[in-house]
């Protein structure tokens, strides 16, 4: 299939929590979620879209998703887990008019407060560049 | 110890329930939904088995896919003027899925169903936080509160459009921040969109008493006598075009055909004649559920293109209290909700069928009752529905059939046990990768549905999800119909129109004198329009229309 890279890749799961103990499962080989359902690290997208179903997670695979690659982190090697470059200027250009968002369950942590949006493109692209960094090396902690 | 003393539901909530009844009286043991022949609540393992059962169903219901068929004769605003009648049916105490214990006291604590109870609550007097003050001196309280949207610009009368809220001082959480609904039954605050349908008929509340001549400078006997007069008057015109607008708009919209000419036939139930008191649990408790089913993902909604539900779910005092009172860009433009003439076309609601919209499994909306329980609502009400002792599908049918054969031979699968249960099986059984549920018990749901989900299967199957199927339509219709029959106001007389009730109702709080531009309004776009026009919110910012 054709591929815009402008398209974002809208990969937003629904229940954050339940994605979090999935991906915990898959990383530490115990059961987090705890429902009657097997979750092995999956070994095709076939897989993957099983388990999102099976642990609730409300996460769907856009269709432009067509492989699986999956990295096991050690905490002795540096994994430098570098986004698509046509998201990242997707990104980018949704933010010269779009606010920054961020996933609602942190408003839920702190006192149902809506983060305060951000004031122009400059302060936009500044929590952009912060965001990036966090997500690229924070192993998940 | 036997299984049934284990069991954490014990006895006490297989007795009376205040304010409720069964649908044909109080069913046989042989006549209640089961799990194997044994009620759910008699047992550790009965229920241990209904709660597998009940996790692998919602598991199916809470995959609706993306692209599902939406509802052309069903915009989005009747899912939530719904929700605000099923409010006004019922209020229970605790829900059935929570209740534990020989006698958790689960009731229904709403009297005098279809009065706008749970808008007015008991009134000013008992519910005065609901209300404004109606002078500097807080003698007496008429008109409902209203908060500002939220914002720095100057506040406008028509920027007066969220229900009232109030900071709770002392509560650390909401920093300050509007954490009380200041409303009659703070389940209208669930989601943006229904406190603002609330809201609605609030403006429709002070837009009515606005009319009617204030007492002025009077004594203090003859004062408070006129005060409440008012305030009586318009309260029962408000609940008059409540019960118009479900009458002639939002039952038309959910009921099959058939049913729905046969009630308007009848003028009043049809099933029970004479019915015991109280609400029926096979309405409130199964068929109701059905409108989980209709809410969309996303929302076109004033200055959103793709507010999705949880986003609505999240804009309440409780979950989101420094985010209250809601902003501009929340407040609903009523034309995407309800269809109006000239405008483009609203929202749409997602045809019926047994699957919920994912969106209901989001962070801290409908968590699990317990570890490895499914999130969202479905669960939630297939769990109530199997600890409340329903009547079962295959006695509900067949009690249909003897009553209204006419309307029974419509639905193939209420005639016909083995084409109902064939049909179930096949759905039951489709994806037991996700579900766990083994054949036997595809067999045994397929042999005894749960109610909630057996209506919006039927909807589904036998009405294209269109609208509700010959089961779902006759326990609305009875229930609704049933209500609005034996609950007659004052004002109101059998095959009188609104208008004429209106008068009616004039005539006897204030004599010789009639409102004199009168809502009578028989739809939903009716009602938006006639407040625009009577509140000049016709380019009102953010917009009404």
């Amino acid at each position: 299939m054709a591929i815009d890279p402008t398209e974002p890749v809208n990969m937003v799961p629904v229940n954050y929590e339940n994605w979090g103990k999935l991906v915990k499962s898959w990383a530490t080989g115990e059961d987090y979620v705890k429902n009657g359902h097997k979750y092995p690290v999956p070994k095709t997208l076939d897989e993957v879209k099983q388990q999102l179903k099976s642990a609730h997670t409300g996460l769907t695979l856009p269709a432009r998703i067509q492989h699986l690659q999956v990295v096991v982190g050690r905490s002795d090697t540096l994994l430098l887990r570098l986004p698509p470059p046509d998201l990242v200027k997707a990104s980018e250009k949704r933010l010269t008019t779009e606010d920054y968002a961020l996933p609602a369950f942190y408003n839920d942590h702190y006192s149902g407060q809506a983060p305060t949006p951000l004031p122009d493109k400059a302060a936009r692209m500044k929590f952009h560049a912060q965001r990036i960094g966090d997500y690229s090396i924070a192993n998940c902690q | 110890m036997t299984g049934a003393a284990q069991c954490p539901f014990g006895a006490g909530i297989t007795g009376p329930l205040p304010g409720f009844r069964h649908l044909f009286g109080s069913p046989e043991p042989n006549e209640r939904f089961a799990v194997d022949g044994a009620d759910p609540r008699s047992s550790r393992e009965a229920l241990a088995v209904l709660r597998r059962r009940m996790r692998g169903l919602a598991t199916l219901m809470n995959e609706r896919p993306e692209g599902a068929a939406e509802n052309p004769g069903i915009p989005s605003g009747y899912t939530y003027l719904l929700q605000l009648m099923a409010h006004d049916l019922v209020s229970t105490t605790m829900a059935f899925w929570a209740a534990e214990g020989p006698a958790p006291g689960v009731a229904n604590a709403l009297g005098a169903p279809l009065r706008l109870r749970t808008l007015y609550g008991d009134g000013p007097g008992a519910c005065p936080f609901a209300f404004a003050p109606d002078d500097a001196r807080d003698q007496y309280r008429s008109r409902f509160r209203f908060s500002a949207v939220g914002g720095d610009a100057p506040k406008t009368a028509a920027q007066y459009r969220d229900i009232g809220r109030a900071a709770t001082p002392g509560v650390s959480a909401s920093r300050g921040g509007r954490g009380e609904a200041l409303i009659a039954d703070s389940r209208n605050d669930q989601s943006a969109l229904l406190s603002q349908v609330t809201g609605l008929f609030q403006m429709l509340h002070n837009a009515v008493l606005e009319m009617i001549p204030a007492p002025g400078t009077l004594p203090a006997k003859p004062l408070r006598e006129a005060t409440a007069a008012r305030f009586a008057l318009a309260r029962e015109a408000v609940t008059l075009v409540f019960r118009t607008l479900l009458r002639d708009d939002l039952l038309p919209r959910l009921l099959d055909p058939a049913v729905r000419n046969a009630y308007a036939a009848a003028g009043g139930p049809l099933l029970e004649p004479r019915p015991e008191p109280g609400m029926p649990l096979e309405a409130t408790h199964g068929a109701l559920r059905f409108a989980h089913a209709m809410p969309r993902d996303r929302y076109q909604i004033g200055g959103f293109t793709d507010a999705t539900l949880a986003d609505l779910l999240r804009q309440s005092s409780t979950r989101s209290p420094n985010a209250m009172p809601l902003t501009a860009k929340w407040i609903l433009r009523w034309s995407q909700f309800f269809p109006l003439p000239g405008q483009p076309a609203p929202n749409l609601s997602m045809r019926l069928g047994p699957q919920h919209s994912a969106m209901l499994l989001g962070d801290g909306l409908f968590d699990p009752i317990e570890e490895g329980d499914p999130a969202g609502l479905a669960f939630r009400d297939l769990m109530s529905a199997g600890l409340c002792g329903l009547r079962s599908v295959a006695s509900l049918a067949s009690r249909v059939v003897q009553a209204a054969p006419q309307l029974a031979a419509r639905s193939p699968m209420l005639r016909d046990r083995a084409a109902r249960e064939a049909a179930l099986a096949d759905w039951l059984g489709r994806d037991a990768e996700t579900s766990l549920l083994t054949p036997a018990d595809v067999a045994a749901l397929a042999a005894n549905p749960p109610l909630p989900f057996y209506v919006l299967f039927e909807a589904e199957r036998e009405a294209d999800g269109r609208h509700l199927g010959i089961l779902g339509s006759l326990l609305l219709a009875e229930t609704v119909h049933g209500a609005l029959a034996r609950e007659r106001l004052a004002s109101e007389v059998a095959g009188e129109s609104l208008a004429q009730a209106l008068n009616r109702a004039c005539a006897f709080w204030r004599p010789g004198w009639h409102f004199p531009d009168p809502p009578a309004v028989h739809d939903m776009a009716g009602l938006v329009t006639w407040l625009a026009r009577r509140l000049h919110l016709g380019a009102a910012d953010p917009a009404f229309l």
